[in-house]
């Protein structure tokens, strides 16, 4: 065996430390790591759109902007237009449950009663007296306490102006340089690379960065179909505040399995307070979700990674323990952008084949 | 006057780097305008190899396509044994060799080693695909000379074996 045949064997070790030096430096900046992130995620579901304005002769600051204005414009509509019609739907919800919660003790009552006439043996359990109105009472307060607060929650959120701010400044001018220099960027890091790793690590790169792209835009697709459905079908039904609670389960969604059952769970709740018809929204959800898994996951996450439900649960409880409810959301692209990474590196650092089939 | 000072500009900016001259005069970027080479020159990576280096191993999955800058490439096969290496080829600034990967990730099929410190420019099949896939024109009028250059390789490697001197060269397909 010939030196350059013992140094290929050793050529696990530098990226194994580099992973190291990289995962220890990222560790140490996490506390700023989100904008990046977000920033990172917006410039791969833009690339290809920017991609295509260059086809077309379009430089790509020039692209990069019309697509500022175009997305700038969409969220000044969605505040103009859906923010009061969503503030509108929360309100009304709340004046329901309003009228709704007087009548809810007499038929607990009722319950226990019930009960009590058939299984005597259960009255040692419920000696109280008047337990549904307690039971009712108690969660009537929690859930007024809730909804009343919503929307100073959400002002809350907002107040924390700098926080926000910074994000919607931050996001925007990072994702522009991405967007415009990512490749001089990529081709800086590259120069950095000894010639050993040189064509391995352009491989690697390229399948990384193609992967990773394709899986957040297909999830984000796939969040954006699912919420349509799901606002569509329920609108159909009649069901007050649809689109809301579409909205929710689609975002939910982002958060792989909690979109459909996010949306069922709120909108039975506000089919149940408006009167509304539960088995429907139970039956939109599950058409929702059929043609998801069926028609919509297959062609659009087809080619990309599939996680198991475990590690999705382990995902989101980490994002959320760590990250808050960004956490949460990005948890699920993060893991997959890290596993199609795992797998691209292992692709791209296989052993060289020797084969004398191949020679000639 | 305005106007001169923007030729003047302009003239000073589209200057061509010695890597431009050396890829302005490869047949297989003959037929891209200033332009289109200067779209080129930005997907290229620069490498520098020491004498002696190897730039890429038979077997290894061919990613790029090499172009020399300065210094002197040669291509071997190794024997069976991976001990002695036949030499194929010597080649020198302006010569290209991988083309091959441009198109495929086949392994490939010798091994490249500088023999003097060398730079080389390197253009990736990733990056070229995706130029090609921006900028469809450079696509078009690069698809025709590196079908040449492929045909010419193949002419040579179909050849007959009756001299054995150009027996050596039919195997220069990196």
């Amino acid at each position: 065996m010939n030196a350059v045949e013992k140094a290929r064997r050793n050529v696990w070790w530098p990226i194994v430390l580099l992973a190291l030096v990289v995962g220890l430096v990222l560790y140490l900046v996490r506390g700023s790591l989100s904008p990046l992130v977000l920033s990172a995620i917006v410039a791969y579901l833009l690339n290809p759109l920017v991609d295509i304005g260059e086809r077309h002769a379009l430089p790509r600051w020039l692209t990069i902007t019309l697509l500022y204005v175009v997305i700038g414009g969409l969220i000044v509509l969605a505040i103009f237009y859906l923010m009061p019609l969503l503030f509108d739907q929360l309100h009304e919800i709340q004046q329901r449950l309003k009228t709704l919660w007087p009548l809810l003790p007499g038929y607990l009552d009722a319950i226990v009663e019930w009960v009590n006439a058939r299984i005597p043996a259960f009255r040692s359990f419920i000696e109280e007296p008047q337990l549904g109105s307690r039971i009712v009472n108690t969660a009537q307060e929690w859930l007024t306490r809730t909804l009343e607060h919503t929307p100073a929650l959400l002002t809350k959120a907002l107040s924390n102006l700098v926080v926000v701010l910074s994000y919607f400044v931050m996001v925007p001018f990072i994702a522009f340089f991405l967007l415009r220099d990512g490749r001089q960027f990529k081709r800086g890091l590259i120069a950095l690379v000894p010639n050993r790793y040189f064509e391995a690590t352009l491989s690697v790169i390229a399948g990384v960065g193609e992967s990773v792209g394709r899986y957040l835009r297909g999830v984000l697709l796939e969040s954006l179909t699912l919420g349509l459905m799901a606002t569509i079908g329920l609108l159909i039904i009649g069901l007050k505040a649809a689109i809301v609670v579409g909205f929710v389960a689609g975002f939910m969604n982002l958060i792989p399995y909690l979109g459909s059952i996010a949306g069922v769970v709120i909108g039975c709740l506000v089919a149940l307070s408006t009167g509304g018809n539960v088995i429907g929204v139970v039956i939109v959800f599950a058409v929702v979700q059929f043609i998801d898994n069926w028609f919509v996951q297959p062609i659009i996450l087809s080619r990309s990674v599939r996680l198991h439900p475990l590690v999705i649960f382990l995902a989101v409880v980490f994002g959320g323990t760590y990250g808050g409810l960004l956490g949460m959301v990005l948890a699920v692209p993060l893991s997959g952008a890290f596993v199609v990474t795992v797998r691209t590196l292992r692709e791209g650092l296989r052993p060289p084949v020797y084969s004398s089939a191949s020679a000639g | 006057m305005p106007n001169a000072l923007w030729t003047n500009l302009a003239s000073l900016f589209r200057a061509r780097t010695p890597l431009a001259k050396v890829l302005a005069d490869l047949p297989l970027f003959a037929d891209l305008t200033t332009q289109q080479l200067e779209e080129i020159e930005r997907i290229v990576h620069l490498r520098t190899y020491r004498a002696g280096e190897v730039i890429f191993e038979a077997g290894d999955a061919g990613v790029a396509m090499y172009v020399i800058v300065a210094g002197e490439v040669k291509i071997v096969l190794p024997d069976e044994s991976g001990e002695k290496n036949r030499e194929l080829a010597r080649l020198g600034m302006g010569d290209l060799f991988g083309e091959l990967a441009l198109l495929d990730a086949s392994p490939r099929s010798a091994t490249a080693i500088a023999t003097t410190a060398t730079e080389a420019a390197a253009i990736a099949r990733p990056d070229w695909m995706n130029l090609i896939e921006r900028r469809p024109s450079i696509g078009v009028r690069m698809m025709l000379p590196l079908s040449r250059l492929l045909a010419a390789r193949l002419r040579m490697a179909n050849r007959p074996p009756s001299d054995s001197e150009s027996d050596d060269a039919g195997e220069d397909t990196v």
